[in-house]
């Protein structure tokens, strides 16, 4: 094997033992690549946290909590993230608001932004599985207590290589882990079959932010209509002086239109002479194209073989 | 002025000339307008079906001269009496001569003798060239004209003629034999089956040089041909006065001598008629070929057609061969039209005479009416028969004489099948027409029954000499057709091929082995009673009890009135044609049951089809109709209802299992219905919010429905996805009496915003990309889904088979494993376009052929470069599916490798030909498929009518990377666990009173097996392809991606990998790892994993 540079980009390889399973009486070393976390937007937990790579599809904290104990010791992982895990939640904004906001940012009040969150937390919807199968071969980010467990870390992985002592998926779990198997399918049965009054209430809290949202775009496109920015231009938002014209009733005009314009055209057809004559000549040549069509495809037929041998 | 100037301009001449430019007057463009695929097509199969005959039968020439110089040389004898002859004759050259049955008496009066023929002539497709590559073999005939000198006034009576014409062949025989010992082998043969016309045939011997003995084989492939030595009557040789077909002539073998006198001998009469033709229709034939000369190429693609179905001349082959055909065509060209007039121009071409022809045979019913060319004077009475008349009044002879009724019905049947398809517009005219083979029994027949007997003496004994099997099947053909009734289409018989017997033995015996074919007609096959005419018409009555004996009895019905009836005690189609087929041969023939052997019965038994199955699917739809009008009742909805819309394939008579309202089953069926509301622009304009804002719909709708009816139980499910621009929830309604429907509510701004997100190009593409998928996902589920199940219910009311048909083909996707990834809409329309285009046959009029054709569909179907086009509404024009082909093209030429769109199939509601094949099948699928199915049907066609239909069902295991064992009892006891209240009651301590059986189970969203792969499937969407059948099955198999190869390492790898030993960066996939990782998910689930060996 190579030998790992710990520093740079170079990955290194955290081999990690998978014990057999009744229906499957192999072992296999997985094999986690590992390297320190250098993202494109630099965070402030970069020099203490690890990119992973190839993490096994039933992944979970405690899983990799005891992994980085058998490698460094307790006490120095302090959690792990999930890729898909740290997507920012739905945008909720109502259309209009989008554009609204991206031309007028105005900072609020963190305690009232503090409040929003919560309200836009309690309009997520209840959880329907119990543990989560991660895509194959997907990648988390660990976050170790500080810079020197980083060290130590890469440098327990390069003494691996010798040692061969590999740590085992899925021994010393500390805390509860939800069962995969039979059990997990069957709480997801379970869960699926929702709620109705936490639905409800989700999807009121979901409307409060929504109504709110809708609300606060309001006010800002009726703000920019009057403020002039600072050359002086006024932005043009939809909505006139009266209510703001519906999407809904717009496209229903225009469909309205294309009709008429149909309408008047279907009118208008073998009205002069030239037109009829026109007609004709296409006709007649697309009877011809189609002749030629005909020999191409009876040609096509004969490059292929036996098409025109009848079976026996 | 001005029209002048206009009137110079027309006559203007020899101006410039474009050359794309039609001109009417010109040859070409007529050819133009008449072309099309199908002419360019038969041209082309002209020219390739026409053997080389310098090639093929090199030499033969030489032979046939040597042959007729020897046939002249030899010296007559002067007369014997036969009987002397006849002994002297098989002593000195050890041949028995071939006199047909009963052999003359000892003590026969008349003597035989041997003259040099009148004539010695080649006839037949040999001179006129009309051969065809693809016929068994090359058949030279060689008629030799006996002198009138050897015959007797009176020889046409008691089989004299033929008695002499035996002795004449035998002798050329012996002859023929001594001079071509070296180079030829003879034996007799009947001519064309024809028991009273034993011939001579010469094959060429396969040079014994031994020295190689591939290149010998191959010789012999090469130049298979006969030479059939026939001995014909000169001309006049008898009045046709004397062998009309209501003459008798022949009273020998018949037992009753009274009898004998007075029953017409037709048969008899016209193959003595037809003895002295051979040179008249030669000539007839040449003459024609040179007045037209379309003639011979019009010929040849008869044969083709003919030969396609299996017709040919010989009597087991229907009697209806080339030569028919051709002296047909040759009538119909001089006679046949109104005034005496020519029915056909002799300026036709090929295909337009082929296609007059076909015409011809589909419009006249020839064993109703005997057809007489040209408005002779012959009246119809005069050559009526009890088969099929093409009298010729000309040559004076019926062309059809050794057809039978069923064999001309046959016949019509196909006619009619290919005169409809080329009527057609929409479909493929070529290969159906001439490619396919259309004669494998159990794509035909919807039931076949063998009758095996030796017993066929007592059938033996009619003067009208057709052999003891013909007579039989006659016999049985008269009884079944009016046991049958308006229950079948067609019956048709079998008989067995007689083949040649060698000079010096006696032909073998004749053995009664028939097969009866039957097909359907679905409409009445089903009705388990037959009614009779009323007990007031004493003469019917006494009639129809006459015919079915014992069971036939007087019923009172419900309208008043008293019916002679039987009743049939089977339910399903199949079995009520068995028993009356057991019933009728017994009462009328002494046919006992064991003889009768059904087959094709094993397929209706592979899924349990039953007669209450179409009651149990109604019975859904009926209950789907109360449910709607519950809907509809609600009071005060916020939105109106515009429509409610059912689309689980048990709403469209297509699910596997019937849907049985109740609770039978430890879970719950549901039916998928769709909820539109009326256009309204009170909904969000923001694609989660609608999504919330349906949430809010159903359980409002929840509250009132329970408000209405409590005895409704109602539960909201989860789709399983976050909070997005999809929909989110639906509401399970479960009645009391166990109907069961999941609603979904469809909102029409959904689809705009969608569409108007996928066109918007400032959006990020991953956005779109989202937008797209969820708009596809919609447009199935609420425009394509409901229209589907609306157009497969109307069409399965209007075919009674397709129901059960489209249940079976199902059922063998599903044995199959493709299930996963054909839906199971696609194979409803592969099922559908069977149905819709039958051809070369007709519809598939029951299960057996229904399922077999559709096989046959999916073997043809060259996926890559045809489009399915499925025309249920018949709206698609011409133009239409020219775009859809070039569509095809296109997707082709810009995807190769087909890695992104591989099947196209449009339906009238669906034309962009993806709807359906959106998600699957994959290339490799879909060729999967291909290969099944024709290795399907390749057996079929193989074992013919040994076929084991449950080897059509079996599973090939082996081709499969990885088998997932599922445990039955894991996946059987979380179903019962997530069927009750999660924290309810606890078990019972007595199994017997377990929560199930005291409560009603609750709906699940998925099946575990489903759910579990499901899951499956989106982890390792790059690594493994999962091939899974119905849910309860317990073997899931899977393939690795052929892709995934050892390859350098980069961050980005999809799969889970580890390094290659000893090989640097280069990593590949960990299998074992993954295997391991899927074995921990499944649990006890997965009983075993099963890895295939690998080659390597």
């Amino acid at each position: 094997m190579v030998p790992v540079d710990a520093a740079g980009d170079q990955f290194a390889i955290l081999p990690i033992q998978m014990p057999p399973v009744p229906s499957f009486h192999e072992t296999a070393l997985h094999e986690v690549r590992i390297r320190r976390n250098a993202p494109k937007i630099p965070t402030a937990n970069d020099s203490r946290s690890l990119f992973l790579k190839n993490i096994p599809a039933d992944s979970t904290e405690p899983h990799f909590r005891a992994v980085f104990t058998a490698l460094v010791g307790a006490g120095r992982f302090e959690t792990i993230t999930f890729e898909g895990e740290d997507k920012a939640a739905v945008a909720i904004d109502p259309a209009r608001a989008v554009k609204a906001a991206a031309l007028a940012r105005k900072r609020k009040r963190s305690d009232v932004e503090e409040e929003e969150k919560a309200e836009e937390e309690a309009a997520q919807l209840p959880e329907i599985w119990t543990r989560r199968l991660y895509r194959s071969s997907s990648t988390a980010i660990v976050l170790l207590a500080d810079e020197k467990s980083v060290q130590l870390v890469l440098k327990a992985i390069t003494k691996l290589q010798k040692t061969k002592k590999y740590p085992v998926w899925g021994q010393h779990l500390s805390g509860d882990v939800p069962l995969l198997g039979a059990p997990w399918v069957s709480s997801h049965l379970r869960l699926s079959r929702a709620n109705k009054a936490e639905i409800q209430k989700a999807t009121h809290a979901f409307f409060n932010v929504f109504n709110r949202k809708e609300k606060e775009a309001a006010e800002i496109s009726k703000r920019l209509r009057n403020e002039p920015d600072e050359d002086g231009f006024v932005t043009v938002t939809r909505g006139g002086k009266g209510t703001p014209a519906n999407q809904f009733e717009a496209e229903e005009a225009r469909r309205k239109m294309i009709e008429k314009a149909a309408k008047k055209k279907s009118e208008m057809k073998d009205f002069y002479r030239f037109q009829l004559r026109e007609r004709r000549k296409q006709e007649q040549a697309e009877l011809l194209k189609r002749f030629e069509e005909d020999k191409k495809k009876v040609n096509a037929m004969r490059e292929k073989r036996g098409k025109f041998k009848p079976e026996t | 002025m001005e029209s002048s100037s206009k009137r110079r301009k027309i006559g203007h001449e020899g101006g410039i000339r474009h050359s794309g430019l039609i001109d009417f007057e010109s040859r070409n463009t007529a050819r133009v307008n008449a072309a099309s695929t199908f002419v360019l097509q038969t041209d082309e199969l002209l020219k390739e079906a026409k053997p080389n005959y310098e090639k093929a039968l090199h030499g033969v020439d030489g032979q046939l001269h040597r042959l007729k110089s020897i046939i002249d040389s030899i010296e007559p004898h002067d007369p014997r009496p036969i009987s002397e002859a006849t002994i002297k004759f098989e002593k000195e050259h050890r041949i028995v001569i071939p006199f047909p049955d009963p052999k003359p008496a000892k003590d026969a009066p008349y003597k035989v003798s041997y003259a040099p023929p009148s004539q010695c002539n080649v006839v037949g497709s040999y001179v006129s060239r009309t051969m065809i590559k693809t016929q068994s073999e090359f058949g030279i005939d060689m008629v030799v004209q006996m002198p009138a000198s050897l015959f007797q006034e009176k020889d046409y009576t008691n089989m004299r003629y033929f008695y002499r014409r035996a002795y004449y062949i035998s002798y050329i025989a012996a002859r023929v034999r001594k001079e071509f010992a070296e180079d030829m082998e003879l034996s007799f043969e009947n001519l064309n089956e024809n028991p009273l016309l034993p011939i001579v045939v010469l094959r060429p011997k396969a040079s014994s040089d031994g020295s190689d003995e591939r290149e010998t084989k191959k010789k012999a492939k090469k130049s298979s041909y006969s030479i059939k030595l026939i001995p014909c009557a000169p001309d006049d040789l008898f009045p046709w006065s004397k062998v009309t077909p209501k003459s008798n002539n022949n009273r020998l073998g018949e037992v009753d001598e009274k009898k004998a006198a007075q029953t017409a001998t037709p048969f008899y009469n016209s193959t003595l008629n037809a003895e002295r033709t051979f040179i008249p229709y030669l000539r007839l034939l040449t003459h024609l070929k040179k007045e037209c000369p379309a003639f011979p190429d019009a010929c040849i693609l008869g044969r083709t057609w003919l030969q396609q179905r299996g017709f040919g001349s010989a009597v087991s082959q229907g009697g209806f061969g080339h030569f028919e055909w051709a002296a047909m065509i040759a009538l119909l060209l001089q006679t046949g039209g109104r005034n005496g007039q020519a029915a056909l121009s002799t300026s036709l071409s090929s295909t337009e005479l082929f296609k007059a022809a076909l015409h011809f045979l589909s419009t006249t019913d020839l064993s109703k009416k005997p057809y007489t060319f040209g408005s002779s004077s012959v009246s119809v009475d005069t050559v009526r028969e009890a088969g099929p008349v093409m009298f010729d009044p000309v040559r004076q002879l019926n062309l059809l004489f050794k057809m039978t009724p069923w064999s001309a019905s046959l016949l019509q049947t196909y006619a009619r099948s290919t005169t409809d398809l080329l009527a057609d517009v929409m479909a493929d005219k070529f290969d159906p027409t001439f490619i396919i083979k259309a004669d494998v029994p159990f794509q035909t027949f919807d039931v076949i029954f063998e009758i095996q007997s030796s017993d066929v003496a007592k059938f033996s004994e009619t003067a009208d000499r057709r052999g003891a099997v013909t007579n039989f099947c006659l016999e049985a053909y008269k009884h079944l057709k009016r046991a049958y009734g308006d229950r079948a289409q067609l019956v048709q018989f079998q008989l067995p091929q007689r083949g040649h017997w060698s000079l010096s033995k006696p032909p073998a015996k004749e053995v009664l082995r028939v097969l009866i074919g039957v097909i359907f007609d679905p409409a009445h096959m089903p009705r388990q009673m037959e009614f009779g005419p009323p007990a007031e018409e004493q003469k019917e009555a006494a009639k129809f009890r006459q015919f079915w004996g014992d069971k036939a009895e007087l019923r009172r019905f419900k309208d008043g009135s008293i019916l002679e009836c039987v009743e049939w005690s089977s339910k399903l189609p199949l079995q009520i044609c068995e028993e009356m087929t057991h019933y009728t041969l017994q009462r009328h023939l002494k046919i006992s049951k064991h003889q009768v052997t059904t087959i094709g019965g094993a397929f209706s038994s592979i899924i349990s089809l039953s007669h209450l199955d179409k009651s149990a699917f109604d019975s859904a739809r009926q209950a789907f109709q109360d449910f709607e009008r519950d809907i509809r009742n609600l009071e005060e909805l916020p939105l109106h209802i515009r429509q409610l819309s059912a689309t689980s394939s048990s709403a469209r008579y297509a699910s596997i299992e019937p849907p049985l309202v109740g609770y039978h089953k430890g879970s719950i069926e549901l039916i998928d219905v769709n909820l539109y509301f009326e256009a309204s622009s009170k909904w969000p304009e923001n694609l989660t919010a609608i999504q919330e804002a349906k949430v809010e719909f159903l359980l409002d709708i929840d509250r009132r429905l329970r408000k209405a009816n409590e005895k409704i139980s109602t539960y909201l499910g989860r789709e399983n996805r976050e909070l997005g621009i999809e929909n989110l929830a639906f509401l399970d309604i479960i009645y009391e009496n166990g109907a069961a429907y999941r609603l979904r509510i469809h909102c029409d701004l959904e689809e705009k915003l969608l569409e108007r997100q996928v066109k918007n190009k400032t959006l990020e593409p991953r956005v779109r990309e989202e937008a797209e998928e969820a708009f596809v996902k919609l447009n199935w589920l609420y425009n394509t889904l409901p229209l589907h199940t609306q157009t497969i219910a109307t069409f399965c009311t209007r075919f009674p088979p397709l129901s059960s048909t489209i249940r079976l083909v199902k059922h063998w996707f599903n044995c199959h494993k493709l299930t996963g990834h054909i839906r199971e809409e696609l194979i409803e329309l592969f099922v559908l376009h069977a149905f819709l285009q039958p051809y070369p046959w007709k519809q598939p009029s029951s299960v057996v052929t229904g399922l077999l054709r559709t096989l046959f569909f999916l073997s043809k179907w060259d996926w890559r470069d045809e489009a399915l086009i499925v025309d249920t509404g018949e709206d698609l024009s011409e133009d239409d599916r020219s775009s859809l082909h070039h569509e095809l093209q296109t997707w082709r030429k810009r995807d190769p490798n087909m890695n992104d769109k591989v099947m196209c199939v449009a339906t009238s509601h669906d034309q962009s030909g993806l709807a359906y094949t959106r998600n699957g099948p994959s290339k490799l699928v879909a060729s999967r498929m291909t290969h099944l199915a024709k290795a399907a049907c390749k057996l079929v066609r193989e074992k013919g009518i040994r076929l084991d239909p449950s080897l059509l069902f079996e599973t090939a295991l082996q081709d499969y990377d990885v088998l997932f064992h599922l445990s039955s009892k894991a996946i059987k006891s979380i179903v019962r666990e997530t069927a009750v209240e999660s924290g309810g009651r606890k078990q019972s301590q007595f199994k017997n009173l377990d929560v199930l059986t005291a409560s009603v189970p609750l709906p699940i969203r998925a099946h575990p097996t489903d759910v579990f792969i499901e899951e499956l499937e989106r982890v390792y969407e790059d690594t493994l392809l999962f091939f899974k059948g119905s849910a309860d099955d317990g073997v899931v198999a899977a393939l690795w991606n052929p892709r995934l190869q050892k390859q350098k390492f980069r961050a980005g790898l999809p799969y889970n990998f580890h390094s290659v030993k000893g090989d640097g960066d280069q990593v590949e996939l960990n299998r074992k790892a993954v295997l391991l990782e899927i074995a921990r998910a499944g649990g006890e689930m997965i009983k075993k994993i099963e890895v295939a060996d690998e080659e390597e």
